[in-house]
């Protein structure tokens, strides 16, 4: 959880960062080594998530040793890594000496013997493994072997074996035979001095100092190492001259250090102020990277750091300590990243930092103490002002602790968030828990618990001016939550404006019954169709406008002049692609809030829900692109599970979704029953089955690729068909005989005349649905059929007729009456044919089961055994992977299945028949 | 006596000087010579790699070149420094610390060499005092064996210029030693620079030792 007043970091938290960048490094994907002429600057090139991290051999080792321990490591990662390995098993017995400039392998027997186990027999992976090998050895070494580069075969002085001088030297350090083995090998760091006088003219001195290589506690001055003994210094004959040559590398880096290597005894030298600027602002990070630290006395005040505030623009709107106004988020409020530059962590005043931006030389007084400030610190201090920010970007920034700040340095990684947008953050957490606003006086229901917490949270986001997702569950009520926000809205101070809501045509008549039921006396009209009357909206009672998205399309040139307080997109999942046309003509539209209601779960779909929340809350998540590099590329990735829960984080305040299976929120909801009715096929049903099956994999077996999808998915909807009713298949008028289906069918409408209900009965075909009917007027059974062809007005008379009590038994296109209907007096609900997303049936058996049910549901599933009916099922669970596949592009998925798969599939079992009488 | 590896051939363009001094030390082998036939025919020798391992003492050297099918033996002379020039050339790589760690990096200090010439040490070699014998019993000295032989001396002490010291009387690891001895208070042992490269190797040991244990964890 975050804390108020914690700093949070933009890329990586600064301590551990070593390991984070570690942990950061992909090894899930193909690995590349690519040699150099000198072994040791061999890179390696790891790749994975979509990124690809170019490393140094030597800064790589970390990764490599660890990487087989890490189970996504890819065969490449782990090829390199064994290599690697090996590399350092040499290194570490010995195996080596030097070659001209280089450090060469000296392999043993058993060593090659290795080395071919690695790789077997493949040219490419030996050639891979040794300049691997080679690099590791040139690399661990921290220098190349010092002297010449042309080597006496023959020295003057015999000596033994270098091999054989290194494993003396090893068991010597292993006996610890400290006295005589004073350190030899020594590395530099550089000391900054001052007195009062140098400080006062901006200068200070450089003063080296030799640290023992294993311990960097044990140093001394260079002065001391070039003209004591090794009594006085502790260090080895051959310290001097390892120290001198760190010192030429040094002065590699950083040029000014050359007057060092002038002396005889490299004691010190005194920096002028230029120098001091070139050291403060490249010289620190060269010499850094040759493994130079240079350390500065704490009085030099050099604890000086720089955050990025974000905080409304001071200056611009009168004191900053003013109580939170609603409205604050308003498009108009100004919100800005500056730089704020603390001493030892106390921030600096406005003067403070001004002294500090004027100054001509990095040192300076300040707070009665001398400081040396970083050219790039000064710079920050001179331009404080990182950016501007809309109020959108402040809070999500505020939520998530994640801000893109481009400053002119890219170590500006800390964002603190000023304490005006604190509050506002802590508004947005606690929205959902405040005290429950008071229903409207205008509203003639009584809202459940959860939709009074609904409202409120509806009202305290709306009220900030963001805007909102409501993605409860079907049948909890979010049309009359809205409604009540609606009243609630218009009942405040100034709060006046009308209401629009766009929803699909088949919820037009729902929206307006709701209204007038439960917001009598205000006024709701419709835009749609030839009613598009937008006249005496700014009245004193605005009301609420209908329309739907089609209408919305076409006018919204027209509807973005009325002034709305507020407006809903309800299904919203109909904008989930902020690309279309629909999606662009809502976003023209202007208003003080937005409220975006689903019943499908959307936090899942990044780019949906990128869209739904950049409807409600523009430029709450950045621009598309933006999301796409800071959000959804590391999320789906999978890299950092930190990016993740930040990104819950940011999205949190804006979705509420709540479940029917949560606890206290439906509880008045009747039980639910679903039954899986098994059922056979007919003898005639069994023939055309099999023929049809023989006959289409004949053809799909010999079509080409392109002909091959239209010809499976022919077949898929044949079988379905067939096992409906051979009627159905035979694309006959009427229903002749009788399937188990239809037989199923017939009982339960029975029961449902008989104990006086009403049945919901869904099927994807239309034909289906309409031999259904035709079988219904034969027994003289009331029914009515619901389709995608049905028009606006006759649904909603249909929904009301049902409702009612008039026809017992509803007859419904999956695809026409599966959402958003209420459909409350069913107390059966029969799925005809089989859908293979359960989440579609789910949302189908919702129109009974939903508030206001006051009756048990009966959920019928018929399913045909040992036909594709039944294998589909089973096969989405065994193969979750092609589930997925069908769940987002339907049946079309099953195309790709292979030709033995698709005949296993569709191949009838034994089972199936009806047992002969 | 200190052998140098046997040289392979080498293009005309990687047989060019590129350090200053190495520039030195071939131009005082143009001056040697007596004419240009000599100067081609020898650089042609040097580049072909037909100079055998060449032994280097204080003040001569010796190595033998392949001609065609005969074998020709040279010997060479550069004279050395005198105990007192010794002592100030000491002195004078002593007289900054960063000049020892150049000379073992393969670099060669303008400003030591100046610094020499101030207090009367000629490190580089005029043509006059380049002098060989040739077997080939020759009309002109150098012959152009003696060239070729020359033309890859200036090579050696390009890429180390100890060569060039060691040619002058003084050894490495002598110049090593007295040097150590002249900047510090000290009279310690002197280094020896193979045992720089033991220490750095010493220390790659336990480096990788150390990783390794990492990676069992």
């Amino acid at each position: 959880m975050w804390v108020p007043g914690v700093t949070v970091t933009v890329l990586l938290p600064p301590a551990g960062r070593e390991v984070s960048r570690l942990s950061f490094v992909p090894v899930s994907g193909p690995a590349t080594f690519r040699a150099a002429d000198s072994p040791r600057e061999g890179v390696v090139e790891f790749t994975g998530g979509g990124r690809t991290v170019a490393m140094p051999i030597r800064g790589a080792l970390p990764v490599l040793t660890r990487a087989p321990a890490r189970d996504e490591a890819h065969p490449s990662v782990r090829l390199i890594a064994g290599a690697a390995l090996l590399g350092l098993r040499i290194v570490a017995a010995g195996g080596f000496e030097p070659d001209g400039a280089t450090w060469r392998p000296r392999p043993g027997a058993d060593d090659a013997e290795r080395l071919r186990r690695l790789a077997g027999d493949d040219e490419p992976a030996r050639q891979l493994v040794d300049d691997v090998v080679a690099a590791v050895i040139d690399a661990v070494p921290r220098s190349a072997p010092a002297p010449s580069r042309a080597r006496p075969v023959a020295p003057a002085r015999p000596r033994p074996d270098f091999r054989e001088r290194l494993a003396t030297r090893l068991r010597h350090h292993e006996q610890g035979a400290s006295s005589s083995s004073l350190a030899q090998l020594v590395r530099l760091s550089l000391r900054i001095e001052a007195d009062e006088e140098e400080l006062r003219a901006g200068a200070v001195r450089v003063v080296p100092q030799v640290h023992d290589e294993h311990d960097p506690m044990r140093l001394c001055d260079a002065a001391l190492l070039w003209t004591g003994d090794g009594v006085e210094h502790g260090f080895g004959d051959r310290a001097r001259t390892h120290a001198a040559i760190a010192l030429r590398s040094a002065a590699e880096a950083w040029s000014p250090l050359d007057r060092l290597l002038e002396l005889r005894v490299p004691d010190q030298i005194t920096l002028d102020t230029d120098e001091l600027v070139s050291l403060l602002d490249g010289g620190v990070a060269a010499l850094g990277a040759r493994g130079v630290d240079v350390m500065w006395p704490r009085s030099l005040g050099r604890d000086l750091t720089a955050t990025a505030v974000l905080d409304r623009r001071p200056g611009l709107e009168g004191p900053q300590e003013a109580p939170l106004q609603t409205g604050m988020l308003t498009q108009d409020a100004l919100f800005s990243f500056n730089w704020q530059l603390a001493l030892h962590g106390d921030p600096l005043t406005d003067e403070e930092m001004d002294q500090l931006a004027a100054s001509a030389t990095p040192v300076l007084r300040l707070r009665g103490q001398w400081a040396v400030v970083d050219p790039s610190l000064a710079r920050k201090a001179r331009k404080r002002l990182i950016r501007t920010a809309t109020p959108a970007q402040a809070v999500a920034a505020a939520l998530s602790g994640v801000a893109e700040v481009e400053g002119s340095d890219a170590d500006a990684s800390e964002v603190i968030v000023g304490a005006s947008l604190l509050k506002v953050r802590d508004q947005l957490l606690s929205a959902v828990d405040q005290p429950p606003v008071e229903v409207p006086a205008g509203l003639t229901a009584t809202l459940r618990d959860y939709q009074r917490q609904g409202l409120t949270w509806l009202d305290q986001l709306t009220s900030l001016g963001l805007g909102a997702c409501l993605a409860d569950d079907m049948g909890l009520g979010k049309t009359i939550t809205l409604i009540a926000l609606a009243l609630h809205r218009a009942g405040r101070d100034g709060g006046s404006g009308p209401t629009l809501v766009v929803c699909p045509a088949s919820l037009l008549g729902n929206w307006q019954a709701e209204v007038e039921k439960f917001a009598p006396g205000v006024p709701v009209r419709r835009f749609h169709g030839s009613a598009r009357d937008l006249a005496g909206l700014s009245g004193p009672e605005p009301g609420f406008v209908l329309t739907t998205y089609g209408t919305m399309r076409v006018d919204a040139e027209v509807l973005a002049g009325v002034p709305w307080d507020l407006v809903v997109a309800d299904e919203a999942q109909h904008v989930k692609n902020s690309r279309s046309a629909t999606a662009r003509a809502l976003r023209t539209i202007p208003s003080k809030a937005r409220v975006a209601l689903t019943g499908t779960p959307v936090e899942n779909e990044l780019t949906e829900l990128w869209s739904l929340l950049d409807w409600a809350t523009p430029g709450l998540l950045g621009s598309r692109q933006a999301f796409r590099r800071v959000w959804a590329a590391p999320i789906e990735s999978g890299v950092d599970p930190a990016v993740t829960a930040r990104f819950r984080e940011l999205v949190s305040p804006f979705l509420l979704r709540r479940r029917k299976s949560d606890p206290g929120i439906a509880p008045e909801l009747p039980p639910r029953t679903d039954t899986d009715h098994l059922l056979s096929l007919t003898r005639e049903q069994v023939v055309l089955y099999e023929a049809f099956v023989r006959d289409a994999m004949d053809r799909i077996e010999r079509a080409d690729e392109h002909a091959r999808r239209g010809l499976v998915l022919a077949m898929l909807t044949g079988l379905k068909q067939i096992c409906n009713h051979p009627s159905h298949f035979l694309k006959q008028g009427s229903l002749r005989k009788s399937s188990e289906k239809t037989d199923l069918l017939d009982e339960i409408v029975g029961t449902v005349l008989a104990e006086d209900g009403a049945v919901l009965v869904f099927t994807q075909y239309v034909a289906m649905a309409r031999l259904l009917a035709g079988h219904l007027d034969q027994q003289g059974v009331p029914h009515q059929l619901l389709h995608g062809g049905t028009p606006v007005r006759d649904r909603e008379a249909m929904v009301a007729r049902f409702q009612s009590g008039d026809v017992p038994v509803f007859l419904l296109s999956l695809k026409a009456g599966g959402t958003g209907l209420n459909l409350t007096q069913a107390d059966h609900v029969v799925h005809f044919d089989r859908w293979w997303n359960p989440a579609v049936e789910e949302q189908a058996s919702d129109r009974a089961h939903r508030i206001g049910q006051t009756r048990p549901v009966q959920v019928h599933r018929m399913i045909t055994t040992g036909t594709i009916e039944q294998r589909v099922a089973e096969l989405l669970q065994r193969k979750q992977a092609l589930a997925d596949a069908v769940l987002v592009g339907g049946e079309g998925a099953l195309t790709e299945l292979t030709d033995r798969e698709l005949r296993d599939l569709v191949t009838l079992r034994p089972d199936a028949g009806r047992e002969p009488d | 006596m200190p052998t140098h590896a046997r040289i392979a051939p080498r293009t005309a363009g990687a047989a060019r000087a590129r350090s200053w001094w190495g520039k030195a030390w071939l131009r005082a082998v143009e001056e040697a010579a007596y004419g240009d036939d000599d100067l081609r025919k020898g650089r042609a020798l040097a580049r072909a790699g037909k100079v055998g391992g060449i032994a280097v003492e204080p003040g001569g050297f010796l190595a033998s070149v392949e001609d065609g099918d005969a074998v020709a033996t040279v010997t060479g002379s550069v004279p050395v420094l005198d105990g007192a020039a010794t002592e100030s050339l000491v002195e004078t790589v002593a007289a900054e610390s960063g000049r020892v760690a150049a000379l073992l990096a393969g670099d060669l200090p303008h400003g030591l060499v100046e610094h020499a010439e101030e207090v009367g040490v000629e490190l580089l070699p005029y043509g006059g005092e380049l002098a060989t014998r040739c077997t080939c019993e020759p009309w002109t000295d150098p012959c152009r064996h003696g060239i070729a032989v020359l033309q890859q001396i200036g090579w050696l002490l390009e890429a180390d210029p100890f060569v060039l010291v060691a040619l002058r009387g003084l050894e490495r690891d002598d110049l090593l030693a007295r040097v150590h001895a002249a900047s510090g208070a000290s009279a310690e042992a002197p280094p020896d620079p193979l045992d720089l490269d033991l220490d750095v190797a010493a220390e790659a040991v336990r480096v990788a030792a150390d990783l390794l244990t990492e990676a069992d964890q």
